[in-house]
């Protein structure tokens, strides 16, 4: 929820500053950004559920997981920046912004 | 700005964005074996928190791989889209310039 409210306030900066090609690279690299958060929360899900009947076969799924989401993070920025041409510096921005939120966000809720 | 400048600054990005993502891998190699390991040791200490101490793991080896995506988005931004070909240009446009 935090990270999308961040994305947007990205998308509405780059709107500002860059225009409709601004918000075209933002509104990329926060659904870049989402998508890998949506992919990690379903996998711990996932691996929560295995660990408890397999230790390893969890610890196989957590590590397929994280290049899986390697991959698919590298593959669409490339997309994004290479095939589409969209402005690097909304894209990148939005989505550092919304992954360190991400990392913001959890490291507050765990430290309660 | 000829050819062969360009030519140079692409090789030279291309050699910082493979040191940057062999240094983006390898911290986060380091990061999860130093998380599965202190894990494991917790497990060792006390086996009846193994269901706590594993969920908190799967937790934070995925925050821990939010910071080599950083690294990734950032050398994708050098590779794909060379902010270093422009900053030459204007560089080499001032000094003929002036």
């Amino acid at each position: 929820m935090f990270q999308t409210g961040l994305v947007l306030i990205g998308v509405g900066i780059a709107a500002y500053a860059k225009g409709q090609h601004g918000i075209e690279a933002a509104l990329y690299g926060g659904a870049v950004a989402l998508a890998n958060t949506l992919m990690l929360v379903r996998r711990i899900e996932r691996v929560g559920a295995v660990v408890s009947v397999s230790v390893q076969r969890g610890m196989a799924l957590l590590y397929i997981s994280a290049v899986l989401r390697f991959v698919f993070v590298l593959a669409a920025l490339a997309t994004g920046l290479g095939f589409f041409k969209l402005a690097p510096l909304p894209l990148i921005g939005t989505f550092v912004g919304a992954q360190a939120a991400y990392i913001l966000i959890s490291t507050r809720t765990h430290d309660r | 700005m000829n050819a062969e400048m360009i030519t140079m600054i692409y090789a030279y990005t291309a050699v910082g964005v493979g040191v940057i993502l062999a240094a983006a891998g390898l911290g986060s190699a380091i990061g999860w074996g130093l998380i599965c390991s202190k894990t494991l040791e917790g497990i060792a200490r006390q086996p009846e928190l193994r269901p706590t101490l594993m969920t908190n793991m799967f937790i934070f080896a995925g925050l821990m791989e939010s910071f080599p995506f950083i690294i990734l988005a950032f050398a994708m931004w050098f590779l794909f889209a060379n902010p270093f070909i422009g900053a030459a240009a204007s560089a080499v446009k001032a000094a003929v310039g002036s």
